[in-house]
């Protein structure tokens, strides 16, 4: 019989292992959805949103000086 | 640049580090509806404590907490020879933590966004992607005031010959240097692995008899520098609180401070007796300190007219301090850098 069927078979035998394998291929597929941050997340809303970044940035007030180097 | 707010769509896909949602680092509330609450206790630069990055890298974090970049320990440790107990406290309380160690360097600053220069900054760097390294706009932004313009040509009239070969910072600067060994060296002199040309150029493995004479003979007196660097380097002068400092270009030879027996590079050091004046610091142990250290100007070339001819030293002494040439009112322990390369015996 191959492996991959006796495998299967003893798991039959095992629910707890059954359980834990059908969960975690059940996260595989579905998990990356449970936390999405394309969702209701509203810095994302508004941090991948150029145009409206653009409109709110407010340029930092600079204060010239002599030459300054440094490194 | 409101690009430095600007977060990639597909950045946010593909790098494990948002897997756990923007306020696991910044706080604040995802979940607000308005930009003041949504911002309500925001921690701009998370990584400014580096326990933040330390959830996940506890490692890298806790040794990162000893480096020099974080510690910035050579900026205060450079010039406290100068002062009484007094001035240092006033140094420790009103200077270094106000100016000196704001200049620090998070982890973000070199892997999410561009480290600050005053207030400006260059922005995220891929889109808020956590990047191993962009030495262009992370290294060179706050080094851009000698070093990186020198190593990639842009301030001389030659690139460094590493550059030229494609190498960048961290081909010499290895990673593990630069988040620190967790020993907090007191200045990059003292940096343990700090890079060193003999790692890759050992003495003996030179292609020309010419070459190997000349190291041999000058072997432990005499730095790689001195004659492999190229061109003129930046130096700054009379640097005093809230002005700023004047650059102008040289190269000076002379005596290594921390080495009396070795000759090297000498950069100018900008510190000034009164630099400190308006916050009350006269420097009591001025003079003790010298006003120039040794350093590595990142213009390397194999050939320079050094490495051509002896005369350039021996009889020329290009470059070599003397005492018409130290900075005027400087401290007295500049006198003792003062080097005069002696003539080559005939035959020689």
């Amino acid at each position: 019989m191959p492996t991959i069927f006796r495998l299967l078979s003893n798991m039959k035998k095992q629910p707890l292992i059954l359980f834990s394998v059908i969960a975690l291929a059940f996260f595989a597929f579905f998990g990356k959805n449970v936390y999405s941050l394309k969702d209701g997340n509203t810095c994302v809303k508004c941090h991948t949103d150029e145009q409206k970044i653009r409109s709110l940035y407010m340029p930092p007030k600079i204060e010239f000086r002599e030459e300054e180097g440094e490194g | 640049m409101y690009k430095g707010f600007v977060v990639s769509k597909s950045v946010l896909e593909n790098d494990p580090h948002f897997s756990e949602g923007c306020t696991f680092c910044h706080k604040g509330d995802e979940n607000a509806s308005t930009r003041e609450t949504a911002h309500k206790g925001l921690i701009r630069r998370p990584s400014d404590d580096p326990a933040t990055c330390g959830e996940c890298h506890e490692e890298i974090a806790g040794r990162y907490k000893t480096a020099l970049h974080f510690t910035t320990a050579g900026l205060r440790n450079g010039v406290v020879a100068r002062f009484s107990e007094k001035e240092t406290e006033i140094f420790d309380e009103k200077v270094f933590e106000k100016s000196c160690r704001s200049c620090h360097a998070s982890c973000g600053d070199c892997h999410v966004k561009g480290p600050r220069s005053g207030k400006i900054c260059t922005g995220l760097l891929r889109g808020h992607q956590f990047v191993r390294k962009d030495e262009a706009k992370t290294c060179g932004f706050c080094h851009g005031g000698r070093v990186y313009p020198e190593f990639t040509g842009q301030y001389g009239v030659v690139k460094d010959v590493h550059f030229e070969k494609g190498m960048s910072c961290l081909s010499c600067h290895k990673k593990d240097m630069m988040h620190g060994s967790g020993d907090a060296p007191s200045s990059r002199k003292a940096v343990r692995d700090r890079p060193k040309c003999v790692d890759c150029h050992p003495l003996g493995k030179e292609k020309t008899e010419k070459a190997k004479l000349a190291h041999e003979q000058h072997k432990d007196t005499l730095s790689c520098t001195a004659c492999h660097a190229l061109s003129t380097y930046k130096n700054c002068y009379n640097c005093h609180i809230g002005k700023g400092s004047k650059s102008k270009s040289g190269f000076i030879l002379g005596r290594n401070p921390r080495n009396k027996n070795e000759v090297t590079t000498l950069r100018a050091i900008p510190t000034a007796r009164d630099t400190f004046k308006s916050v009350g610091i006269m420097m009591e142990k001025y003079d003790a300190v010298p006003n120039y250290h040794d350093a590595v100007p990142h213009v390397i070339r194999k050939i320079t007219e050094r490495t051509n001819n002896c005369n350039m030293c021996h009889l020329v002494k290009m470059g070599f301090l003397n005492k018409s040439k130290l900075k005027k009112g400087g401290p007295k322990a500049n006198e003792k850098l003062v080097y005069t390369p002696k003539p080559i015996k005939q035959g020689k």
